[in-house]
């Protein structure tokens, strides 16, 4: 069961807020951008932030095997929002999966476009709702030169003056929609009309909720095929929203090896 | 969610993700897995404990935030730690709250600490208006009301001496393990005929509470300036007031004029921009200098604009070296701190001036290296909270009074 209460002009308003910080405050920011629906609705954000232009590069790590749909759909918005796209290309390796998989491949991959490209700031678009570990996360957190979390000892945040922030020849995350939930993502698509990756709408008799690769995310059972549709169905689910991700089942600390690594 | 380590917060969150029906049974499950693997009872903190580390030595260590809703209400539950070491975490989180939930342990040799004082008065000074006292682990005296009493009476005195009227806060007996008068009210707790948590929290939640006079002037944080269409959008939050397009506006400090010919919320013009609203206004004038963490608003703007600011600072280390003060998140090199006078927070005694240490508060008089503009924190807090910083680590962190 889901809140659909929230007001969502004031969490635009806050993530809008986040998002200019976050570009005034460090050199050379990019995005991740996987095709779903968070860091497309966080690109939807940074065009309401910067009046109609993404102004930075979007990043997606490819293991060459995402959905044929989302490299379409990456293809049609990349031309749509006239997007600066770095595609990552990362090797799969079959042995490996879940924990691994993530962990050695997209990690390693990303940390070689970060330092091709001099970035020293990533916009990630995770959300405290999604796991327990994440509900520790703050709008900006540093990582240091091995992707690494200090999680012990985190900036303070006080009435937004961000303390602590020097990253030791790392990178700053940002985090713009660390207070969405998952409903109020499906609302705001709803509200601004965001365009959306095809795979979150049933095709007979399924489709996905949380999208990672081919590999390690399955589809749930729904006839839904609208995005009012989602939002019903949301309101009446008791199954969390990562239930279809093989990585999270492992166990509960490998999310957080996963965050201490780097893993988005 | 406030009060000394081992008194029970994790546990009291973890009773209410579940009381609230916000935790899936998967959760639940693997929280009692860890719990058995851990060899202790269920423990309702694993679901917020997730670190393994958090787990093994029984302590948060850093701001957890969640989401509860009950009877139509959205709560959002902020985690701090109860350790001394932590209290930076702690002013983060207490800086973002409405309402402190501040939970004291009944075990005999726990009861009401210094922390506990330390946690809620500097709450209260970070503008948290109301709280609700849980006195937690009743359950260990088998809900004796003479346990109960004592701690009541001690309670009310302290938040009365720091400035909290009696419709300002509620003491409730509970078990945070046992799930007693979490919910509803539990009627086996015969002597008392108060709310339960959770409907002490609805009815605060709902009452106007924070009375602080909003600033009528119109004001704008500026972040940075971009160009458009050959003029300039000036990008900010609105803080105060009502700007609308045609306005005459000042930059402070500074006091440079513009002209606001447009206002665009995302990539619509609108007829009005109000406070809390992030908007880009266009203006044809152009700014020399930077302009980032400058206040946007009008010729008679009733905030301040100097170069000494006299706060309330709560001290996590000791004054030392180089200090900048950050405001809105831009750094000014500070000249000089004077203490006026020092307050603990743990026990209320105040001296004159002298030596301010760690945990404890002090009224000063900050010079600066130039001019900014700000006001009281009780008029607006986004120009009255502020921050000493030694080398990007926090010194302190307080309000402008």
């Amino acid at each position: 069961m889901q809140d659909d209460s929230r007001d969502i002009e004031e969490l635009v308003n806050r993530s809008v807020y986040i998002l200019r910080e976050g570009k005034s405050r460090n050199k050379k920011v990019a995005a991740l951008w996987s095709m779903g629906k968070d860091s497309t609705a966080m690109l939807s954000l940074a065009r309401e932030a910067f009046l109609g232009e993404v102004p930075f590069p979007v990043i997606h790590i490819d293991n060459g095997i995402d959905f044929p749909e989302t490299y379409k759909f990456r293809e049609k918005l990349k031309d749509e929002w006239n997007l600066d796209l770095i595609v990552a290309e990362s090797r799969i390796q079959p042995e490996l999966s879940g924990f691994s998989c993530c962990g050695s491949n997209k990690t390693d991959a990303l940390k070689k476009v970060m330092d091709e490209y001099g970035f020293d700031a990533l916009i990630v678009s995770i959300r405290r709702d999604e796991h327990g570990i994440r509900a520790k996360e703050k709008y900006f957190s540093p990582r240091d030169r091995d992707f690494k979390w200090d999680y012990k000892n985190q900036p303070a945040e006080i009435w937004d003056n961000y303390i602590g922030m020097e990253s030791d020849g790392g990178h700053i995350r940002i985090h713009p929609l660390l207070d969405w939930n998952e409903i109020d993502i499906w609302r705001y698509i709803q509200m601004r009309d965001v365009p959306i990756n095809p795979l979150y709408f049933s095709v007979k008799g399924y489709r996905y909720r949380s999208l990672g690769c081919t590999h390690c995310t399955v589809p749930i059972q729904s006839d839904v095929d609208s995005v009012d549709g989602i939002i019903k169905e949301l309101k009446n689910t008791s199954v969390e929203e990562r239930a279809g991700r093989e990585q999270d089942k492992e166990k509960e600390y490998v999310m957080q090896k996963l965050r201490q690594m780097g893993y988005m | 969610m406030l009060g000394h380590k081992d008194h029970g917060k994790s546990t009291l969150i973890g009773r209410m993700l579940i009381a609230s029906g916000k935790v899936t049974p998967d959760r639940i499950d693997e929280a009692k897995r860890a719990s058995s693997e851990a060899g202790v009872e269920f423990e309702p903190a694993f679901l917020l404990d997730t670190f393994s580390d958090e787990r093994e030595l029984g302590m948060t260590f850093d701001n957890t935030r969640v989401q509860i809703s009950h009877e139509d209400t959205l709560f959002e539950l902020i985690d701090v730690p109860g350790h001394e070491e932590l209290m930076k975490s702690m002013l983060s989180g207490s800086s973002s709250a409405d309402i402190g939930v501040v939970v004291v342990s009944a075990k005999s040799d726990e009861g009401i600490t210094d922390q506990t004082r330390r946690h809620v008065y500097v709450a209260k000074m970070f503008g948290v208006s109301r709280f609700v006292v849980a006195v937690n682990k009743m359950d260990l005296s088998g809900f004796n009301e003479e346990t109960f009493k004592p701690l009541k009476a001690e309670i009310g005195d302290f938040l009365g001496n720091i400035g909290l009227r009696k419709q300002d806060f509620e003491i409730i007996p509970i078990s945070a393990r046992g799930d007693v008068n979490i919910i509803r009210r539990d009627a086996s707790v015969k002597w008392y005929s108060g709310r339960s948590l959770f409907e002490s929290l609805v009815a605060l939640a709902h009452e106007s509470g924070n009375p602080h006079s909003l600033p009528p002037d119109p004001r704008l944080i500026i972040q940075s300036v971009i160009p458009r269409n050959g003029a300039t959008a000036i990008l900010g939050r609105v803080i105060g007031g009502e700007i609308k397009p045609g306005m005459k506006m000042t930059v402070f400090p500074g006091s440079q004029d513009i002209d606001v010919t447009e206002i665009l919320k995302g990539m619509k013009k609108a007829e009005s921009a109000h406070k809390g609203e992030s908007v880009a206004l266009v203006t044809a004038e152009s700014f020399g200098g930077d302009v980032r963490g400058s206040v946007l608003s009008v010729r008679s703007f009733t905030g301040k604009v100097s170069n000494s600011i006299r706060a309330h600072i709560f001290f996590v280390e000791p004054l030392h070296g180089e200090l900048s003060l950050l405001l809105m998140d831009v750094p000014v090199r500070v000249l000089k701190v004077t203490v006026d006078e020092v307050i603990d927070p743990s026990s209320g005694r105040r001296r004159k001036g002298g030596e301010v240490k760690p945990l404890e508060t002090a009224i000063v008089r900050i010079t600066l290296g130039k001019e900014i503009a700000f006001d009281t924190f009780a008029r607006c807090r986004e120009l009255g909270g502020i921050v000493l910083a030694h080398n990007s680590r926090l010194v302190g962190s307080g309000i402008v009074i």
